[in-house]
């Protein structure tokens, strides 16, 4: 019993650890799943953004270099000077970091260091050009529009390669991460179910073993009492009588053995029926029983005996008191199948250590001052002495 | 101390100035007044760690006496994007005018740069940071 109150906090313990591991990886791969589709996403933003922002500060460029050498009066050189670092610092974004990684792995991008390098080389032709002048401007302008092609295909490559390019293409990588949140919700599902059996099972487990602990209470019950009265029965007398006259000994204390015995009973049966007699011996019993205290064992010894152990007792006194409150008890009479009968008990009382040394002894005492309760009168009690034991065994119950 | 030489960054907004003209700028020289501090850090756009140095945001803004929650920083290429105060004193936020020693110019994301602390800070790498970290500023506008 010990060992199984003991070993269930362990028990729940250990489950609910599964339980916190199993929702704790559920809700850290749900935000890997997330996080991984947003930086998926992300990345195809950022790539793509700085792929067309290069193309379009170019034409920006282009644009201002075209008017200052028309010699609109609204550029001045300082403008120009400007686009061009700013399409500049366009070209490391796509070649440098880890914001670019995207970007670099594609075959186009192989191009983006050459551009830088001859970027470099017109800076001189740039910071010389003067407004109007159309000559010098035709050169500029043509090494600057070749790059406008590759960096065009750049951006059409970011899109295409990085599954961009079409609204089918997103919806296919938005499918496969609905996906996997399925197989995540899979997952979480049979978890749950699985979890929610182990918890039935183990109740059921539990509710069973409850049956048994019943059952087998039940059982041992039923082989050591009575069924009539369901007071304990000659074998537990015996046990009960055997324990109590070891206490005694331990402790020092006296055991008193009360033999009953119903006066006459034979009568009732036989012009009753044995039901009404087995009826009024259930009543009897239930009488008695209020008599005695937990600590003293009341048993049927079969038919019309009874027997009392009585233990800490501290004189004859204490025996005699106990057998004439019970013999008082019975005074009332019974009503059983609408008849009123008057029964009336004699008791033999015999004493440990003083009357005997023995459960054996002990019996034999008490059934010996039983008979010579039986042969003074109807309703009477005796304690044991040492006369009691000249005389002739019992032969029978009267 | 009023910019004398030329003007790489414009403060405009709610700021209380230093001639109640509402706006001040600075030249190099105005900025490294501040006092300059280096940033060591990897960002998305470079490569390894890199030394940056300049001022920190928070400390401009205490300058200039802003009085606002948020700043408009705009960028030599029209670039526009706002940015939360909170930003500045919840991490070291430096406005950078030097990359690994040297001056950045237009071309190296100069004159200014917002570069926020990346390394040991793993929460930044988001897009929002990036769209944050303005390169090639020249005016902020305190609201």
């Amino acid at each position: 019993m010990k060992r199984a109150w003991r070993a269930r906090p362990a028990r729940y313990g250990l489950l609910a650890f599964t339980l916190l591991v199993f929702t704790a990886c559920l809700l850290f791969s749900f935000h890997r799943i997330r996080q991984q589709h947003e930086m998926e996403l992300r990345d195809i933003d950022i790539s793509l953004w700085m792929a067309s922002r290069a193309e379009f500060e170019l034409q920006r460029l282009l644009v201002t270099l075209d008017r200052y050498a028309m010699g609109r009066p609204d550029v001045d050189h300082q403008e120009v000077l400007r686009r061009f670092e700013i399409f500049w610092s366009r070209l490391p974004l796509l070649a440098e970091g880890a914001d670019s990684a995207s970007i670099r792995s594609l075959e186009g991008a192989a191009t983006v260091p050459q551009m830088i390098a001859q970027v470099e080389r017109l800076e001189p032709a740039v910071r010389a050009l003067r407004g109007g002048d159309r000559v010098a401007y035709r050169p500029i302008s043509d090494k600057l529009q070749s790059f406008a092609a590759p960096l065009l295909k750049l951006s059409r490559d970011v899109k295409a390669t990085l599954g961009l390019n079409s609204d089918a293409q997103r919806a296919r990588k938005h499918g496969l991460y609905l996906e996997q949140l399925a197989y995540l919700l899979g997952i979480l599902i049979s978890g749950s179910i699985l979890i929610g059996l182990l918890l039935r099972e183990t109740r059921h487990v539990r509710r069973l073993l409850a049956d048994a602990t019943t059952a087998r209470n039940r059982i041992w019950h039923l082989a050591h009492h009575d069924p009539l009265t369901d007071l304990p029965n000659r074998w537990l007398y015996n046990d009960r009588l055997d324990q109590a006259l070891r206490r005694g000994q331990r402790q020092g204390e006296m055991v008193a053995l009360h033999y009953f015995d119903l006066d006459d009973f034979k009568a009732v049966n036989d012009s009753f029926g044995h039901l009404t007699g087995d009826r009024l011996l259930a009543a009897v019993a239930q009488r008695m029983r209020t008599c005695v205290r937990d600590s003293d064992t009341l048993a049927r010894l079969g038919g019309d005996e009874f027997a009392i152990v009585q233990s800490g007792v501290t004189d004859r006194a204490g025996a005699t008191l106990l057998a004439e409150r019970m013999l008082a008890a019975l005074t009332a009479p019974f009503s059983v199948d609408d008849h009123d009968f008057h029964i009336s008990a004699s008791v033999g009382i015999a004493l440990y250590p003083d009357h005997a040394a023995s459960p054996e002894q002990l019996h034999q005492a008490a059934d010996q001052a039983l008979y010579r309760a039986k042969a003074t009168g109807p309703a009477r009690s005796r304690i044991w002495e040492p006369s009691h034991a000249a005389v002739m065994p019992r032969v029978a119950s009267a | 101390m009023p910019a004398q030489d030329r003007v790489i960054l414009s403060v405009t907004g709610a700021i209380s100035g230093v001639d109640g003209s509402g706006r001040i700028d600075f030249d190099l020289n105005a900025l490294e007044q501040l006092g300059l501090t280096k940033l060591t850090t990897w960002t998305p756009w470079t490569e390894g760690e890199v030394e940056f140095e300049g001022v920190w945001a928070r400390r401009l803004l205490d300058a200039v006496g802003a009085r606002g929650t948020e700043v408009e920083a705009h960028a030599l290429n029209d670039y526009v994007e706002v940015i939360p105060i909170d930003d500045f004193h919840r991490y070291d936020v430096l406005l950078a005018v030097r990359m690994n020693g040297q001056l950045m110019r237009t071309r190296d994301k100069g004159p200014i740069w917002i570069v926020y602390p990346w390394s040991g800070h793993p929460e930044l790498d988001d897009f929002l940071t990036r769209e944050k970290s303005i390169w090639q500023l020249n005016a902020l506008h305190v609201r």
